[in-house]
């Protein structure tokens, strides 16, 4: 026989979604994707040194020194090896070889996957906020005081739809891991909530 | 958008902050009458020529009820106002409970309120 969920068994339900949440927004990318990054990195840097080294040695022909070859002028106190590295390997050995450190971590989802996951999980809170709000309402109803949690989503408390296009900047004290998550934007990663993604529109 | 509901969330706030208020302030009454009450007792005590075994200005005053009232009025003490101290000490305790109950139920609301009204305002509701 199924009981009814009571208060607590319904914020649990919210934490653990929360949680869930979290995990899928702060999961390793899909590795496939790292190693498509990997390989058009590598093959931007081998035309990028076939052009610098083509240089150089076209120069030899005119008279320069080829000891100096290889010797670069740091440019801001940085020498990037990654053009000279991938004309000499080639960009496929190049890009093998550091796939290889891809394998110590586990795999995750492509970011469409888990932009899709975030979506659900954002609809799925949603939902349980709202189903907690009229729990709220019907204890009150019969003269129960109950404390409403400090990070309850606005819209749920307010009547307000999901998908309602808002403009506004998250509540920070709702969600600050999700916030504290600077490289979003070049990993694909999605580390705000279609709440919070909406309110920032 | 439910306005009313929002309008009783602020009201709610309100009158707990009103409740925390005038708690305070009792126990801030209280808090003043029992100080001078320690110091009145603590001064006669001091000015008797007798001392009590195994008390001293500063320890528990419920230990006091403990010694022969003839040996606390020979320390010019006054069981009445032993036992008046005891009570606004007790009460004062019970006024923090209540003050520490209603902080705790203050803080999660007024962060919600705090949150709602943000998004209203930002979103012009």
């Amino acid at each position: 026989m199924n009981k009814a969920p009571t208060l607590t068994t319904r914020r649990d339900r919210i934490a653990a979604t929360k949680t869930q949440r979290q995990a899928v927004a702060d999961a390793p990318r899909a590795r496939a994707e790292s190693r498509s990054d990997i390989d058009a990195q590598c093959l931007r840097w081998a035309q990028e040194g076939a052009e610098r080294i083509g240089h150089k040695v076209g120069m030899v022909a005119f008279g320069s020194r080829i000891d100096d070859l290889f010797r670069v002028r740091p440019v801001n106190d940085l020498v990037d090896l990654g053009p000279v590295l991938a004309h000499l390997l080639t960009p496929e050995r190049l890009a093998a070889i550091l796939a290889q450190h891809l394998e110590r971590h586990a795999d995750g989802p492509t970011a469409a996957e888990r932009v899709a996951q975030v979506a659900q999980m954002d609809r799925d809170l949603f939902d349980l906020e709202c189903a907690e709000e009229a729990h709220i309402e019907q204890l009150e109803a019969t003269g129960l005081s109950i404390s409403r949690r400090a990070d309850a989503d606005p819209r749920a408390v307010l009547g307000l739809p999901f998908d309602r296009v808002t403009t506004a900047a998250p509540a920070e004290a709702s969600d600050p891991t999700i916030r504290s998550t600077p490289h979003v934007a070049q990993t694909g990663r999605v580390a705000q909530s279609s709440y919070v993604a909406n309110r920032r529109e | 958008m439910n306005h009313a509901k929002f309008r009783r969330l602020k009201g709610d706030l309100e009158q707990q902050r009103g409740a925390l208020r005038s708690v305070s302030e009792h126990r801030r009454d209280v808090s003043d009458e029992l100080a001078r009450l320690n110091i009145s007792i603590r001064s006669l005590y001091e000015s008797s020529p007798y001392k009590l075994d195994g008390w001293q200005p500063g320890d528990d005053l419920t230990e006091l009820l403990k010694f022969p009232t003839a040996d606390l009025r020979a320390c010019y003490l006054d069981v009445a106002a032993i036992k008046h101290a005891i009570e606004l000490q007790a009460l004062k305790n019970d006024l923090q409970a209540r003050i520490d109950a209603l902080s705790a139920q203050i803080t999660p609301l007024a962060e919600l309120v705090d949150n709602c009204q943000r998004y209203v305002t930002e979103n012009a509701l």
